[in-house]
C-alpha cells in the first residue's frame, strides 16, 4: 500500500525486493502447442504494480531465464478504469494496473495467466469480442431516433438515474465471467455482464415492445435460464455492480413474459 | 429472362459500399461515426484498442452547457466569456461561440442515448460549478462523466452496426452501416498525385499485417499527445501517433507549445491519477503548510498554519482559479500543496463513488485527511490545423465543407488531435463539448465534402493502393531489420526517457534554456532511435515492433513541442515562460509548423492549400470579432 502523502522520489530504492513473475506464455492464437511457463525476475520497489513490472520486462531491464521477447500485455488507463489489463494474477482475475506485486507475492513469487474463459492470441492477451457480440445480441444500446427531435431534457427520478449509473459502469473488464462455472471456452452462455445490461436498459426503457425484444433476446438457449446461481460473479466483480440482482430481476421479467406474455402481446 | 440491366445503377456501385473512415474510437470519433450512420452514410471506424477503453474515459470535469433551470445566474454569453478567457484570446470565436450555443442541444441528445447525468430529488439534471467559471453550468456523472459518455455512444456504435446499410435508392446493401476495426494502428495516409487523400494504410496489431482502405474522407479522432510526458493523468495510449503521420505528410500543425496541465493528481508508479477539478471547484480547499521547511504530512500540520494558496494568490475565484493559473500556482509553490475534501465528505456528496473507489485503491482516506497534489500534463491543445467557415456575420456556417477540414483535402480532424477550440486553455467542462460538438460538425462537413467530389478514390487504379501497401511493408520489414550497433536498447527504454525530457522540459513552467537543453536531449534521443533493437521476432501481438514505429511519431511531436515553446517567446495561457513571465506580444496569432519532405519542421507564418475547390491562404492572425483581446499589460491584468 502507498501512501499517497509521500514524495515520488522518496518511495524508490527502499524497500525494494526481489520478485519472480512465472508467466504463462504462448505465441500466437494458432499455436496452443507453444504454451508454456517462463520465468522474470525484477527489482520491485513498494509501489510498483503488476503492470509496471511488465512494462519493466518491456524496457529491457528484467533478467530473464532465457533470452526471450517481452511478454505481451493489454493495458490502457493504468488507473484501474478501463478494465483492459485484467489477467489472472496468482490464479485470480485482478488488474494489472491495481495490484500492487509485494502485496501479491507469494513467497516471493507473482503467477500471471491469461483470463481462461477466452482465446489466447498472445500470452496475457485474450480475444474478448465474444463479450461483446453479447452486448449486441441483448441490445445494449437505446433507440434514439433522430438526433434533431427535442431540446427538452426530461424529468428522470434520482433513485432511477442512480440505479442506470450504478449498472452502467460495468467496463467489461471480464472478471465476472472468469469466475462463472456456466460460462466456458468455447460455450454459448451469455454471462453476467450482459444480462446486466438488460436490466440497465430496461430499466431505462419507456417503449415496452423495445423491453420485450431485450427479454427475448435472452430467452433463447444459452440465455438467462443458463444461470447456475453460483453468485460468485458479484464477489468477483471489482466495481461492486450488483449482478446477482441484475440477473434475478431478469429471470423474474422472463417468466412474466413466458407466462403472461400472450396475453400482453397485442 | 435476364433482368434488366438499371443504366442509373452500374453493378460496380452495389457491389462496393463507399465508407468514410473515422480513425479514433473514442468520444469525438464515436460521435462521427454515429453522426454519418445517422444520415445513411456507411462508416469504416478505426480504433487502435477497444473503443470502450479510449482515454476518453478518464475525463472527470464533466460536461458545460446553459440550462435555463439554472436561471438567470448563467448566459450563453457567460459561458463563452469564459471559454475565450481560458484560451487567452487564442481559439477562433465563431467556432468556439457555436460550440457554446449547441451545448444545451448535445447535453440533450447525450441524455436520450442514456448517460446517467446525476438528477436531484425532483428528477432535473444538476449542474455543478467548475473551475474557471462563477456560475454552475457543468452536468456530471459523479466524476466519471467521461467513461459515461463513451459508453453512451460506443453502445450507439454497437447499435448501427446491426443496422443493414442502404444505397441512395432505398435498396439494403446485406452489409452494416458501420464496420468497426479494432486493434488497428494508422500507418499512413494514401495520398493521390494531387496530394489528396484517398484512403489509408494501417497495421493490424494481432497478426501484424498492413492493411489499405479505399476512402473519399478522413476523419481523423486519435487523440492528443499528452500520454508522452511522464508522470501523465491522461492515458499512456494517448501518443498522438496518427496525428504525426499526417504531419509528416503535409497536415499544417498549430499551436503545439499549448500543453494543459491538471493542477490535481496523485503520484502513481506509471502515471499520475488525475482528480476532477469538480472537487476544488465544488468546496474542496488547497492549502500548503504555512511554516517553511518542516516536511509535514498533512495530518501534522494544524489548522491555523495551514496557507490557503488559490484563495490567497486568486481572490475573485478562490479554490475554483482557471485550471492553468492553479496548476501554476501548485507547480510554484515552495511547499506541498494538499487538497482538502474532508468537509464535502460529511453530508452527502455527489462525488460519493469517487471517495469510495479513493479508499478502495488502498491510497490515503480522502474522507478523513487532505492529499498532496501536483500538477500532471492532462491534455494538448495544439493538433492538426482545421479550417471553418462563416458568414458575414460571424456565424458558423454548420453544413461547410471546410469546417474541420485540415491542409490535407480529403482529410477531417475533430478532437483533442486537432487544435480548434482549445487555444491556449481549455476551460474545465469544454474538454468533451468540443469533442462531441467537433465529432458532429467534422460528420456534416464530411457530408458537404463527399457531395461535391469531382473525382472519388473509386476511380483510381488500385496500383495506388497497391504501392503504399508495399511501402509500409517495406517500412516495417526494415525496423525489425535495424541492427542493434553498441548497447543495444529497447524502442520501450528510449521512450521513456523522451518521457521524463518533456517534462523536465517542456512542464508548467518553461525557460529558454531549459528548452534549448531539451531540443539537444531529443536529437540525442533520436540517435539512440535509429538503433534500437526489435527484441521480439514474434508475428502475433509484435508490441515491440509498434512501440518502435510509435517513437518515431512520438520524437516528432516532442520536438513540434518543443520547438513552438521556444518560439513563443511570451506567455499565454497555460505556456508560461518563467523568462517572460511578463512579456506579451501585441495581438494573439496562431504558431503554425509544417513538414514539406516528410521529415523535416519548418515554422511558418503563412500557409497555402487547396479547400473545397479554393485556395485557402492560413495566416497566424486569430479572429477576435466577438470579445477583443485586450492590447495592452495594464488591460491584461486588470481581468
Amino acid at each position: 500500500v502507498t501512501d499517497a502523502n509521500s514524495k515520488p522520489a522518496s518511495s524508490k530504492a527502499a524497500n525494494s525486493e526481489r520478485i519472480t513473475l512465472r508467466v504463462q506464455r504462448q505465441d500466437g492464437p494458432d499455436k496452443p502447442q507453444t504454451r508454456r511457463w517462463e520465468t522474470f525476475t525484477v527489482e520491485a520497489t513498494s509501489n510498483m504494480t503488476v503492470a509496471s513490472a511488465l512494462r519493466a520486462l518491456q524496457r529491457g531491464s528484467a533478467k530473464t531465464s532465457e533470452p526471450s521477447a517481452p511478454v505481451a500485455f493489454e493495458s490502457g488507463c493504468l488507473e484501474e478504469r478501463c478494465g483492459s489489463c485484467t489477467m489472472r494474477i496468482n490464479g485470480r482475475a485482478a488488474k494489472a494496473c491495481s495490484t500492487r506485486l509485494l502485496s501479491a507475492a507469494r513467497k516471493g513469487t507473482v503467477t500471471l495467466e491469461p483470463l481462461s474463459k477466452f482465446p489466447v492470441e498472445r500470452d496475457l492477451i485474450v480475444d474478448r469480442s465474444r463479450s461483446f457480440r453479447a452486448l449486441e445480441q441483448v441490445k445494449a444500446y437505446k433507440q434514439v431516433e433522430d438526433q434533431a427531435a427535442a431540446l427538452a431534457i426530461a424529468p428522470k427520478t434520482k433513485s432511477l438515474q442512480e440505479r442506470v449509473y450504478q449498472l452502467s459502469r460495468c467496463t467489461s473488464c471480464g472478471a465476472c465471467l472468469e469466475v462463472c462455472p456456466e460460462y466456458t471456452l468455447g460455450g454459448d452462455f451469455i454471462g453476467a455482464a450482459a444480462l446486466n445490461q438488460v436490466r440497465r436498459f430496461n430499466d431505462d426503457a419507456t417503449d415496452p415492445a423495445e423491453k420485450k425484444q431485450r427479454l427475448d433476446s435472452v430467452m433463447r438457449p444459452a440465455g438467462v435460464a443458463d444461470c447456475g446461481k453460483a453468485q460468485n460473479c458479484v464477489e468477483a466483480c471489482p466495481l461492486g455492480v450488483p449482478l446477482v440482482d441484475s440477473i434475478q430481476e431478469v429471470a423474474r421479467d422472463t417468466s412474466a413474459r413466458m407466462l403472461f406474455g400472450w396475453l400482453l402481446s397485442e | 429472362m435476364a433482368p434488366k440491366p438499371n443504366p442509373e445503377r452500374p453493378r460496380q456501385e452495389r457491389r462496393t459500399l463507399r465508407r468514410i473512415i473515422v480513425i479514433g474510437g473514442g468520444v469525438s470519433g464515436l460521435t462521427a461515426a454515429v453522426t454519418l450512420c445517422e444520415a445513411n452514410v456507411p462508416v469504416l471506424l478505426l480504433c487502435s484498442g477497444n473503443s470502450r477503453r479510449a482515454p476518453s474515459l478518464l475525463d472527470s470535469d464533466g460536461f458545460n452547457a446553459v440550462l435555463e433551470q439554472v436561471g438567470e445566474t448563467d448566459s450563453i454569453e457567460r459561458h463563452f466569456e469564459d471559454s475565450v478567457r481560458a484560451s487567452a484570446f487564442l481559439a477562433a470565436q465563431p467556432p468556439l461561440l457555436a460550440m457554446v450555443k449547441a451545448a444545451p442541444r448535445l447535453l440533450s441528445w447525450l441524455t436520450r442515448l442514456g448517460v446517467p447525468f446525476n438528477r436531484s430529488t425532483e428528477g432535473q439534471l444538476l449542474s455543478a460549478y467548475n473551475s474557471g467559471s462563477n456560475a454552475r453550468r457543468t452536468a456530471y456523472c459523479d466524476v466519471t462523466t467521461g467513461q459515461q459518455i463513451l459508453y453512451a455512444l460506443d453502445e450507439q456504435a454497437r447499435r448501427f452496426e446491426s443496422v443493414e446499410a442502404r444505397d441512395r435508392f432505398g435498396a439494403g446493401c446485406g452489409e452494416p452501416l458501420l464496420v468497426k476495426h479494432e486493434g488497428v494502428s494508422l500507418s499512413s495516409l494514401i495520398l493521390d498525385d494531387e496530394r489528396r487523400a484517398v484512403g489509408v494504410a494501417v497495421r493490424e496489431q494481432l497478426s501484424g499485417e498492413v492493411k489499405t482502405f479505399r476512402t473519399d474522407a478522413i476523419c481523423l479522432a486519435s487523440g492528443g499527445h499528452s500520454g508522452l510526458f511522464a508522470g501523465t493523468s491522461s492515458s499512456l495510449q494517448s501518443n498522438g501517433s496518427a496525428a504525426a503521420c499526417a504531419f509528416r505528410q503535409g497536415a499544417l500543425y498549430a499551436n503545439a507549445e499549448f500543453v494543459q496541465f491538471r493542477p490535481l493528481a496523485l503520484p502513481g508508479p506509471d502515471k499520475a491519477r488525475g482528480l476532477s477539478e469538480l472537487l476544488r471547484a465544488n468546496g474542496g480547499r488547497l492549502w500548503s503548510d504555512a511554516k517553511a521547511a518542516t516536511a509535514r504530512t498533512a495530518r501534522e500540520v494544524p489548522p491555523d498554519e495551514r496557507r490557503y494558496v488559490l484563495e490567497r494568490d486568486f481572490p475573485r475565484w478562490g479554490n475554483r482559479a482557471p485550471t492553468q493559473d492553479a496548476a501554476r500556482a501548485i507547480a510554484q509553490a515552495e511547499q506541498p500543496v494538499f487538497l482538502d475534501v474532508t468537509q464535502l465528505a460529511a453530508g452527502t456528496t455527489p462525488f460519493e463513488g469517487w471517495f469510495s473507489h479513493q479508499q478502495k485503491l488502498g491510497q490515503e482516506d480522502a474522507r478523513t485527511t487532505a492529499l498532496q497534489v501536483h500538477p500532471a500534463a492532462d491534455q494538448t491543445l495544439g493538433g492538426l490545423w482545421v479550417d471553418y467557415e462563416v458568414d458575414a456575420a460571424g456565424a458558423l456556417l454548420a453544413d461547410s465543407p471546410r469546417n474541420h477540414a485540415t491542409s490535407i483535402s480529403g482529410l477531417f480532424a475533430a478532437g483533442e488531435c486537432a487544435y480548434q477550440y482549445k487555444g491556449a486553455g481549455m476551460l474545465s467542462g469544454n474538454a468533451l463539448l468540443s469533442c462531441v460538438f467537433g465529432g458532429q460538425l467534422a460528420a456534416r462537413a464530411i457530408q458537404s465534402h463527399i457531395g461535391s467530389l469531382e473525382r472519388s478514390s473509386w476511380d483510381l487504379p488500385p496500383s495506388v493502393f497497391e504501392k503504399a501497401e508495399q511501402r509500409e511493408r517495406h517500412g516495417f520489414a526494415q525496423l525489425l531489420d535495424q541492427k542493434p550497433t553498441g548497447n543495444s536498447e529497447t524502442a520501450f527504454a528510449v521512450a521513456e526517457d523522451l518521457r521524463v525530457a518533456l517534462t523536465e522540459g517542456c512542464g508548467v513552467l518553461r525557460t529558454k534554456t531549459q528548452l534549448e537543453q531539451l531540443l539537444a536531449t531529443l536529437e540525442r534521443l533520436t540517435e539512440r532511435a535509429a538503433s534500437v533493437s526489435i527484441n521480439d521476432r514474434g508475428s502475433y501481438h509484435n508490441q515491440s515492433l509498434g512501440a518502435a514505429k510509435e517513437l518515431g511519431d512520438a520524437l516528432l511531436l516532442a520536438q513540434l513541442t518543443a520547438r513552438a515553446a521556444l518560439s513563443r517567446e511570451e506567455s499565454r495561457g497555460v505556456h508560461y515562460r518563467a523568462d517572460l513571465a511578463t512579456a506579451r506580444s501585441e495581438a494573439p496569432r496562431l504558431t503554425l509548423q509544417c513538414c514539406s519532405d516528410g521529415e523535416s519542421i519548418e515554422l511558418v507564418r503563412e500557409f497555402e492549400c487547396h479547400l473545397a475547390g479554393q485556395t485557402r491562404r492560413v495566416s497566424a492572425a486569430v479572429d477576435t470579432r466577438f470579445i477583443a483581446a485586450p492590447t495592452t499589460a495594464a488591460e491584461e491584468s486588470s481581468l
